[in-house]
């Protein structure tokens, strides 16, 4: 399936003059972000709330340290859910929802048969994404989807550069087959 | 490098339809929580307050058993019985045997002749 040509990519956008201004923006990708991760709807909207309340504390920060304290902030948030998630229930519930049908979408095309194709090719690109181990798939979101250099995604994750680039090209590898009719 | 920037721009626009596709229910919600400092200040005031109800109440119930072998007591001494009026002192921890076991008139009653014919009739 070719890439649908009305699709754009988001603008380049200034930097964000208020914090609340930066966490409405960053808020749907954020959103997507903690999805990946902790493959559940409301899991993810937990963690993005509680992540932006957290960076509440941080306003008094230069604008350009926003960013990468967030996508930090988030980070962690999400791996203290998932240790608690599988330390008290992951033996009752046997593992979240991994299906296609656990992405929330409205699809804003209004033709139903476009909206199915993104939400497919979307859905496919999810399962390999989940399928990746944490950090092959943190290093690809926030590196290629997020467009972090290899400097802040290295200060997000918590490693050097090299282990980024290390896990960027890995996840490249194994995600290759997923993406295979869009490329 | 061709073939990774290819893939990036794959993944790039999927993502960008994923987060223009957050359904409006859900962008509603993606601000801080509200958690305001009085709310949790009366919540945790109300939960020692509950806590607290329950000591109360659980202290209540362990002193009811304490009052049974006086009410049994209290029965006793209104038939009549002579031992009885012992155990109804203010010693509330004597067992209701207690009267039987110190009163030497009783046991000499049951040495008796009336008594002795009781037993074999």
């Amino acid at each position: 399936m070719p890439p649908d040509p009305v699709v754009t990519m988001p603008p380049v956008v200034a930097p964000p003059v208020s914090l609340d201004g930066f966490l409405r923006d960053i808020g749907t990708r954020a959103f997507r972000f903690a999805e990946f991760g902790l493959r559940s709807r409301d899991d993810a909207l937990d963690a993005v709330q509680d992540a932006m309340e957290r960076m509440l504390r941080y306003g008094d920060r230069p604008a350009e340290e926003w960013p990468p304290l967030f996508w930090r902030i988030l980070r962690t948030r999400m791996i203290d859910m998932q240790r608690r998630r599988n330390f008290r229930l992951g033996w009752m519930l046997g593992g979240a929802d991994e299906s296609e049908a656990g992405i929330a979408w409205a699809d804003p095309a209004g033709d139903p048969s476009t909206a199915h194709d993104h939400r497919e090719a979307y859905g496919r690109l999810a399962r390999g994404l989940r399928g990746l181990p944490a950090r092959q798939r943190e290093a690809f979101t926030l590196r290629v989807l997020e467009e972090l250099d290899v400097a802040t995604t290295a200060q997000v994750m918590g490693c050097s550069e090299g282990s980024v680039k290390t896990h960027l090209s890995r996840a490249r590898e194994a995600l290759r087959p997923h993406l295979e009719d869009w490329k | 490098m061709n073939r990774d920037t290819s893939l990036d721009h794959a993944a790039r626009i999927l993502h960008a339809q994923a987060v223009a596709g957050v359904p409006v229910a859900l962008r509603v919600q993606l601000h801080p929580r509200e958690r305001p400092a009085h709310g949790r200040a009366w919540g945790t005031v109300l939960a020692m307050a509950a806590v607290g109800g329950l000591a109360l109440a659980a202290a209540w119930q362990l002193r009811m058993p304490d009052r049974a072998p006086a009410a049994v007591a209290t029965g006793m001494q209104d038939s009549g019985t002579r031992a009885v009026a012992v155990a109804g002192t203010d010693n509330a921890s004597v067992s209701p045997t207690a009267a039987f076991d110190n009163d030497p008139e009783f046991y000499a009653w049951l040495g008796s002749a009336p008594s002795v014919a009781m037993v074999e009739h």
